[in-house]
């Protein structure tokens, strides 16, 4: 190994070790881990009850099937229903107490305390309505295959036009999240860089590390080290997400096929990924060294943000819509292709040809970036007062 | 042999470094002179490529200094420059890395130099937990823990307190019998006859004078005379150009061409000699000639 990759390689290490130790960095762990975990399981347990079970009382001169007809409407309704008998001299103390929530005496009155909410409407009185035709039934004054021909006089058929693909579904949301996942993780890890560049500067480090590497190395290794922390810590994330949804029962979360999308495609979105935090942790470093000071630090960050935030806009609008020439066009762009073109590819719209140009032009533009970056680092980080302009650090890096 | 051949550098309308020319040989430690702004940091930071000077070039054995040849070289910069937050053995260890060692040969010079330097229990400590005194001496371990050829240092002694600046002596004494090429920068000049075998004083972005110290000060056109007849200071008028106070004597500055036979007689017939110095011109005087602007 050449000795420049190897100080690569160290200053990478370094970063890693130094920040996967730190008391921060292990506590935001474990509180995003929780956030995760908890999110899902709180999300899965409302979703999973639909709403509170509503209690039924019934009183007086009940049709036998009333009870369970009351149950069988709750379930047309999505809504638990419980159903409890009731003296006729409770009904009122019940409903007052809130021991149950509607009453339904002698098979036909619906009571309630204020006024019955639609739900509660809808299966009360298509449970009386029920258990009452079931009553005629069964003293014989009509026979069941009247009723049959009463209430199903024709049967309702429902068609599409077009079959619907769950897997349409599933690409919008991996995508979806893969470009929120992007767009957040470039802009954090990207203002660790920037961070640990004026660290180094501000501490003065970097006379000494610089004496004996080269400034691109330096640079380098920051972002790769930063990176693959990044990285692994996005991995933990999706990794505590998903083997949460295994475990945790989601009966009534729509159902994603994440195979449906294809590994290949999942391997694209990692690519766009490490691109796009490559292209946006180099910027981030340039402009980081030419401030002083962590404070000053917030007057330069806004602008990577800002280059991102048109492919973020425009990649929440194109994941339920068609790819237009605008999203197209987009997709090529170096600073936003890494979001845009992943969305492209999930979606199946991207041509060979399309991703290839795309990739070479992310690519060049990171190694001009990295050029660039380095020579206002070079120009910039040994001088310690104030805000360097960029266009002053490059010239005086000039030899 | 480290040779800085006429660098020039300008920030603006401040010229830092004008045609600045020395040289610094193996086995020997050149003391950096200057008053404050002179250009010493500049040069020091150019022997590094920390600065890249206008004109004029720097050469180690004859070439230009890559950055595989600038591995052999170690730096102390005059401002504290460690990670704060990393521990002191680690930081030794990964600098020792950066500059080629292996983990296992860093790790055993770390615990070497870390114990002579008496900092062998305080390896695990933050450097931020460490007085501003032992983060000087982890500076100076970062500098030297890969055993370089070439070290220099930029005001290794400011701050040090007298014990401090023996064992740094010693370590430059060491590494100069190792056959290192040394160069420092210091205000202190005893010191800097004391120990240095050369000196470059800078004076505005030029070397005004370098070279031999002892050479140099044998070749100053004039002497120090002390001469005290029956307890009291005696000047000899006739061959005199000018005295100094010294202290409590007052000395005299004579050319190197009278002959101390001479002055001998003079202050002969003048009574009984108490005290008679003659002696090459010290440090401080060709400091002070050098960098007045007269």
């Amino acid at each position: 190994m050449s000795s420049r990759r190897k100080q690569v390689r160290i200053i990478a290490l370094r970063e890693i070790l130094e920040r996967g130790r730190s008391k921060v960095f292990r506590i935001s762990m474990v509180v995003m881990v929780l956030l995760i975990v908890g999110g899902i399981v709180a999300f899965s347990v409302f979703a999973g009850q639909g709403s509170d079970p509503i209690t039924i009382g019934i009183s007086g001169e009940t049709p036998p099937s009333l009870s369970d007809e009351l149950v069988a409407a709750g379930e047309v309704a999505d809504q638990d229903v419980e159903v409890v008998s009731l003296a006729e001299a409770d009904v009122e103390s019940e409903l007052e107490s809130g021991v149950v929530d509607v009453v339904v005496v002698d098979g036909m009155t619906v009571v309630t305390q204020g006024g019955a909410s639609s739900t509660v409407e809808f299966i009360t009185s298509a449970a009386i309505r029920a258990a009452a035709i079931r009553e005629l039934v069964a003293t014989g004054e009509v026979s069941a295959e009247d009723v049959e021909t009463i209430v199903n006089p024709v049967t309702v058929v429902y068609e599409q036009v077009e079959e619907g693909d769950p897997a349409e579904d599933a690409k919008a949301v991996v995508s979806w999240i893969a470009a929120i996942l992007l767009f957040t993780t470039i802009l954090m890890f990207g203002q660790f860089v920037a961070m640990g560049i004026v660290e180094e500067k501000q501490n003065r480090v970097v006379e000494v590390v610089i004496s004996r590497v080269e400034t691109s190395s330096l640079l380098i290794g920051k972002v790769l080290g930063i990176g693959a922390l990044g990285l692994a810590q996005v991995g933990v994330f999706v990794l505590a997400g998903v083997v949460t949804l295994l475990v945790v029962p989601t009966a009534d979360l729509p159902d994603i096929d994440i195979t449906a999308i294809g590994i290949p495609a999942l391997l694209w979105v990692l690519v766009w990924f490490i691109l796009g935090y490559l292209l946006y942790s180099f910027l981030y470093a340039g402009l980081g060294a030419t401030v002083s000071r962590q404070e000053e630090l917030q007057g330069v960050a806004y602008i990577p943000a800002m280059l991102l935030m048109p492919a973020y806009f425009l990649t929440s609008v194109l994941v339920g819509s068609e790819i237009g020439t605008l999203g197209r066009v987009a997709s090529l762009v170096p600073f936003w292709s890494p979001i845009v073109m992943p969305l492209r590819i999930t979606k199946g719209d991207a041509a060979v040809w399309e991703i290839v140009l795309s990739l070479v032009l992310i690519i060049a533009t990171t190694v001009a970036i990295v050029a660039l970056a380095t020579r206002v680092y070079r120009g910039a980080a040994l001088r310690t007062g104030g805000k360097v302009k960029l266009s002053e650090a490059i010239r005086s890096a000039d030899a | 042999m480290l040779r800085v051949d006429s660098i020039s550098k300008r920030y603006g309308d401040v010229v830092a470094l004008d045609r600045a020319s020395f040289e610094v040989d193996k086995g020997r430690i050149v003391g950096f002179l200057g008053r404050n702004g002179a250009g010493k940091t500049t040069t020091m930071r150019s022997i590094f490529g920390l600065v890249q000077p206008d004109s004029g070039r720097i050469t180690y054995e004859g070439a230009e200094i890559t950055h595989a040849v600038r591995q052999r070289f170690g730096y102390m910069p005059e401002e504290r420059g460690l990670y704060p937050k990393m521990k002191v053995k680690e930081q030794l260890v990964h600098f020792g890395r950066l500059s080629g060692m292996t983990s296992d040969a860093a790790g055993a010079a770390a615990d070497r130099w870390l114990d002579h330097l008496g900092l062998g229990d305080r390896g695990d400590a933050k450097v931020e937990d460490l007085s501003h005194g032992n983060q000087q001496r982890v500076q100076l371990a970062v500098a030297i823990v890969h055993d370089p050829e070439v070290l220099i240092l930029d005001e290794p002694f400011a701050g040090l307190d007298p014990i401090g600046v023996e064992s740094l002596s010693e370590v430059l004494l060491d590494f100069k019998l190792a056959g290192a090429a040394i160069l420092f920068s210091s205000h202190q000049l005893e010191l800097v006859e004391d120990l240095c075998d050369d000196i470059a004083i800078v004076h505005r972005g030029h070397v005004e004078v370098t070279g031999d110290l002892a050479r140099l000060k044998a070749a100053a056109d004039y002497r120090r005379l002390v001469i005290e007849i029956d307890g009291s200071s005696w000047i000899p008028e006739s061959v005199a150009e000018r005295t100094v106070e010294v202290g409590n004597s007052v000395h005299a500055i004579v050319p190197a061409s009278a002959s101390v036979d001479d002055l001998l007689a003079l202050a002969r017939d003048k009574g009984r000699i108490t005290r008679f110095a003659y002696e090459t011109p010290g440090l401080t005087d060709i400091f002070r000639e050098a960098v007045s602007d007269e």
